[in-house]
C-alpha cells in the first residue's frame, strides 16, 4: 500500500514538472508565468504570531496589500533568501551577508564582500521586525521590502547579477516553477515576484524574546518566555532611559516601544563633514548626514556599529556617545545637545554605568531569534 | 478625556436623528426640523512665530523671542487632549480623544469635516495642553509609543506634551541648539523628589461661536514665540536643551503657555 502511494507521488509530481516546465517561456525578456500552475486552494493566507508584548506596543503591521503574507510565498521567500543564483556567478545569497545566526547581518565586517570578493560601501544591516518599518536601507533607499530587494541584486558591488537573468535561471529550475505557480498563481517569474516572495520571508522575521521583552512585559501581566534582567542589566537601564545620563530615549525609545528604534533618520555627529545619507534620496540640504536609526535589538549579534561599522565594540559605541561627537557637524541631531555641550550640558558616565549600559544593550538579544529553525534553510 | 465617551454618545445620537430624519425627505410639505441638527466641523491647525508661518530646517535663522534671540525650527510635535466646545445650553462637545500634532505631517493638524456638531451657539473652546492626570498614564496609547513620545520614568514618566526644537545664535554668536520639551516636572528638594502635573487647560479668548446652517472650521493658531514671553521672556542660553528635568524651566512653560492658540472660527 505504502509502495503504491509512493508511486503515484512520484508520478504525480513527475508530470507536474513535465507540465510545468511546458509553462517556462525561454525568451529572457518576457518574463514567464505558470499558466497550468495549481492555483485552486493556493495560496494559504499565513498568520503572523507576533510576540505578545508587540500587540499593544508597536506600530500597525507594514503588509502592501498586494503582497499579503501566504505559507507558499513565505517558504518560497526563505529559500530565494539562500538562492546563490541571485548573484552574477552564483557564489553568494542574501544569506551570505545577512545570516540568520547574526541575527542577519553580516558580523564582523564593517562592509560585506560582493559576488567577486569586492567589499561594499556601506554595513549591512540586521534584519528584525522590518514589518514595522516603512523605509528602508541606512539611507532609506526603499520605501518597502519589496523594493529594497531589487536593489542588492543588481549593485555593482553586492551581488552584480541583472535581473533579467536571475529570472532566466530561476524559470529553469522546474522545483522553483511549482512553488511559483504555488505562491503566485498566474504571475510571472521576475523581479517583482521573486522580490515579493522575498519580502514576505523578511517580514517573518519578528524578534521579541529578549531579556528586556520579558522583563518589561511581565510589567504589563505578559508571562515570561525566557530570563528577565538581571540587577545590573536593569541599572544599565535606567542610565539607558535617564535624561542626565544616557538619555538614549529620544532615538531609540524605551520600554513602551519594543523595537528600540524611532524609524528617523537623524546625523548622530560621527564626522565633520558626514557622508549624504538621507540627502540622497530626499536631495535635501538639511538631510545630509542623517542616517536610519537602527534598532538595538540582537546587538550582541550585529557587530561592528555604524553605517559604516566604524565601532567594533558596544563599549565604544557608549564612549563615542560620551567624548567622541562632532558638534559641528552637519545637521547633527538637535537630540545629541549633551555631547555638544549645549548650555554645559555633558555626560559623564562612570565606569560601573558604562558597563551596566552596555549590560542592558546587551540584554536586548534575542537568542530564540539567532537559533530559529524556521529561518534557516 | 472622561467626557469623550459621553460625547461619542452624543455624536452617535446626532448621527442618528439626522439619518432618521433623511427617511422623511420625500415628503416636501412636511417640513421637520431636525430634532438634533448639526453641521460638520473642519480642523486646521496652523503655526506662527510672530507672524510668521514656520517653515522647517530653514538654513537661516528667520525667527525671533521676546529677547531678540534669532532661532529656527527642526522640530515641533505636541499633544492636546480634552478639546471641548461648550455650548450655552450647558452642553459639552469634546472633539476627538487627543490631537497628537508633528508639524511635518500635514495628515496630523489638517481634518475635513469628518466630525459633526449641533447647530447652536457656543461660548468658547477649551482645550488641556498636554494629559491630565488621569490621562498621562505611562504606556497606554500605542501610537503615540510608536512615536517615541513617553516621557522617561526618573523625571515622572507618561508622556511628553511637546517637543519644539531647532538651533539658535547664543550669546557668543555661535549657533547652538534648543530643545524645549515639556512634560510632568520632576522636583527635587529637601523633602526627596516628586512629580508635579504640568498640563493646563484654558478657555481660548474669544472663542465663542453659532452653528447655523453652514459647515464651520475651527483654525487654532500656535504662536510659538508665547512659550518664550508673558509673562516671562525665555532666555534660551539658560533653557536651551536639556530641560526635561528642570523644574523651573518646565514650571515656567506652564506658566508661559496659557496663550499660546487663538482660535479664528470659518
Amino acid at each position: 500500500m505504502r509502495k503504491d502511494n509512493s508511486l503515484i507521488i512520484v508520478f504525480i509530481v513527475f508530470s507536474s514538472m513535465l507540465t510545468l516546465v511546458a509553462c517556462v517561456d525561454d525568451d529572457p525578456i518576457k518574463p514567464v508565468h505558470c499558466e497550468n500552475c495549481p492555483s485552486e486552494n493556493y495560496p494559504t493566507p499565513y498568520s503572523l504570531k507576533l510576540p505578545p508584548l508587540f500587540a499593544s506596543q508597536t506600530a500597525p503591521l507594514n503588509i502592501p496589500a498586494d503582497n499579503p503574507l501566504t505559507v507558499e510565498g513565505i517558504a518560497l521567500g526563505k529559500k530565494l533568501f539562500f538562492e546563490k543564483r541571485l548573484s552574477i556567478n552564483n557564489t553568494i545569497s542574501c544569506a551570505s551577508c545577512h545570516q540568520p545566526e547574526n541575527s542577519f547581518n553580516d558580523r564582523g565586517k564593517s562592509f560585506s564582500l560582493g559576488a567577486i570578493g569586492q567589499p561594499g560601501h556601506i554595513n549591512a544591516m540586521p534584519l528584525v521586525n522590518l514589518i514595522y518599518a516603512d523605509r528602508f536601507n541606512w539611507d532609506g533607499s526603499a520605501k518597502s521590502l519589496e523594493e529594497q530587494a531589487l536593489i542588492p541584486v543588481a549593485h555593482p558591488l553586492e551581488m552584480m547579477e541583472k535581473w533579467v537573468d536571475v529570472a532566466i535561471k530561476i524559470q529553469a529550475d522546474p522545483m522553483y516553477v511549482l512553488d511559483f505557480g504555488k505562491a503566485f498563481p498566474n504571475e510571472s517569474i521576475d523581479s517583482t515576484t521573486i522580490t515579493k516572495a522575498l519580502a514576505q520571508f523578511e517580514r517573518t522575521l519578528v524578534s521579541g524574546n529578549s531579556p528586556a521583552d520579558n522583563y518589561f512585559g511581565a510589567e504589563v501581566g505578559i508571562v515570561p518566555q525566557g530570563r528577565v534582567l538581571t540587577a545590573e542589566e536593569i541599572r544599565g537601564f535606567e542610565v539607558f532611559d535617564d535624561p542626565d545620563r544616557g538619555d538614549c530615549g529620544h532615538c531609540h525609545g524605551g520600554q513602551y516601544n519594543p523595537n528600540w528604534t524611532d524609524y528617523t533618520f537623524r546625523n548622530n555627529g560621527l564626522d565633520l563633514n558626514p557622508d549624504s545619507g538621507l540627502a540622497k534620496v530626499t536631495k535635501k540640504p538639511f538631510d545630509v548626514g542623517k542616517f536610519k536609526v537602527p534598532s538595538l535589538r540582537n546587538l550582541k549579534y550585529t557587530a561592528p556599529y555604524m553605517h559604516d561599522g566604524r565601532f567594533n565594540t558596544l563599549e565604544e559605541v557608549v564612549q563615542f556617545y560620551m567624548d567622541g561627537v562632532e558638534p559641528n557637524s552637519t545637521n547633527i541631531s538637535v537630540d545629541m545637545f549633551h555631547r555638544t555641550g549645549a548650555n554645559g550640558h555633558t555626560i559623564a558616565l562612570t565606569l560601573q554605568e558604562k558597563s551596566d549600559l552596555v549590560a542592558f544593550l546587551k540584554a536586548l538579544t534575542d537568542e530564540e531569534f539567532v537559533t530559529n529553525p524556521n529561518f534557516r534553510p | 478625556m472622561k467626557t469623550f465617551f459621553k460625547t461619542m454618545f452624543i455624536t452617535a445620537t446626532i448621527g442618528l436623528a439626522v439619518s432618521l430624519n433623511a427617511c422623511d425627505t420625500d415628503d416636501d410639505d412636511d417640513i421637520t426640523t431636525p430634532v438634533f441638527p448639526s453641521q460638520s466641523v473642519g480642523i486646521n491647525f496652523m503655526h506662527l512665530s510672530g507672524a510668521d508661518t514656520i517653515e522647517l530646517n530653514t538654513s537661516n535663522r528667520p525667527y525671533t523671542n521676546a529677547l531678540g534671540q534669532q532661532y529656527n525650527v527642526t522640530k515641533l510635535r505636541y499633544l492636546i487632549s480634552n478639546v471641548t466646545l461648550h455650548q450655552v445650553n450647558g452642553v459639552n462637545i469634546e472633539l476627538d480623544e487627543y490631537f497628537f500634532v508633528d508639524i511635518s505631517k500635514p495628515e496630523t493638524f489638517s481634518f475635513t469635516g469628518s466630525r459633526m456638531i449641533p447647530q447652536g451657539t457656543y461660548s468658547g473652546i477649551s482645550y488641556t495642553f498636554g494629559f491630565d492626570e488621569n490621562d498621562n498614564t505611562d504606556g497606554i496609547y500605542t501610537d503615540l509609543n510608536v512615536a517615541n513620545w513617553n516621557w522617561p520614568s526618573p523625571i515622572g514618566g507618561g508622556y511628553h506634551f511637546m517637543q519644539l526644537e531647532g538651533r539658535y545664535i547664543d550669546s557668543n554668536s555661535a549657533d547652538q541648539f534648543f530643545a524645549t520639551h515639556m512634560g510632568t516636572a520632576r522636583k527635587i528638594d529637601s523633602t526627596g523628589t516628586t512629580f508635579e502635573a504640568n498640563h493646563f487647560t484654558v478657555m481660548i479668548p474669544n472663542s465663542g461661536f453659532v452653528v447655523g446652517n453652514n459647515n464651520i472650521e475651527l483654525e487654532f493658531t500656535m504662536n510659538i514665540n508665547e512659550w518664550y514671553t508673558n509673562p516671562v521672556n525665555w532666555d534660551f542660553n539658560v533653557y536651551g536643551a536639556g530641560i526635561m528635568p528642570n523644574y523651573n524651566a518646565q514650571k515656567l512653560l506652564n506658566t508661559n503657555g496659557k496663550d499660546i492658540f487663538t482660535v479664528r472660527i470659518k
